[in-house]
């Protein structure tokens, strides 16, 4: 995993829950004390479930739970460093659908070693206002795809209603995700 | 937060530095590298442009 995601964790912890909090996730983490973590190289997937796990203990929170709330913050994160992918997009389903073919093909020019999920799309006949996306990724992190919705949504002032209709953690073959865009999709 | 736990973040940010540092000279390194590489070829090109339009002048 790239180290920008441990970075934007450790902003997620100190800025929700302060700084004293990281220092005590660290101890539980000794890999992650040890390695002065950068946002261009890549890190084992191993240390971000440490993290995950130290912190749900810690704050009482559920994986799920704790997922969400990152891919919330994330997102803001994230366009704050990268402010040229939302650059001119209107409405959450543009961005959403450049996800795949333009940006990360961006992040993995920026970062060597990337691995982003894989995201696939289909349009709802004669709804504009819908979209499946169907998310697959070795590391199984739909709960922070969920997040990151939540993300777009606040960011667009756009609500949208998902659900997941098929999950990897149910025994499906990947996770799929149906989404209804509040406003309407300019035509 | 007490003290020590500051001095251990200070620690971090500044190994933090060093190695944002570091990777900032490896790529300038590697930039450096691959534009004197592609300057070489450019040269070898132009060299044997030239070479060729000498005998084509020549065979005419």
């Amino acid at each position: 995993m790239k180290g920008v995601i441990f970075v934007i964790f450790e902003d997620f912890i100190t800025s929700n829950f302060g700084q004293e909090t990281f220092e005590e996730l660290l101890e539980a983490c000794p890999h992650m004390a040890k390695e002065p973590i950068v946002s261009p190289k890549t890190y084992p997937d191993e240390w971000m479930v440490g993290m995950l796990t130290a912190a749900c203990k810690r704050l009482g929170l559920t994986p799920p739970d704790a997922l969400r709330a990152f891919g919330k913050f994330a997102f803001g994160s994230l366009i704050k460093r990268y402010p040229a992918f939302i650059d001119g997009v209107e409405h959450p389903r543009e961005l959403l659908l450049a996800v795949h073919d333009i940006i990360h093909v961006e992040v993995k020019k920026l970062m060597e070693g990337a691995t982003p999920p894989n995201l696939y799309y289909e349009d709802v006949d004669g709804e504009p206002d819908q979209l499946i996306i169907h998310y697959e990724s070795k590391r199984g992190l739909c709960m922070l795809m969920e997040g990151l919705l939540d993300g777009v949504a606040e960011h667009f002032g756009v609500g949208i209603d998902y659900e997941q209709t098929a999950c990897t953690h149910r025994g499906d073959p990947r996770c799929t995700f149906q989404l209804q865009f509040q406003h309407a999709v300019k035509a | 937060m007490d003290l020590a736990r500051w001095e251990q973040r200070l620690e971090r940010e500044k190994a933090r530095n060093l190695e944002l540092e570091r990777i900032i000279e490896d790529k300038t390194r590697e930039l450096y590298l691959a534009n004197e590489r592609l300057r070489r070829q450019n040269e070898g090109l132009e060299a044997e442009i030239e070479a060729r339009t000498v005998d084509l002048r020549a065979a005419f």
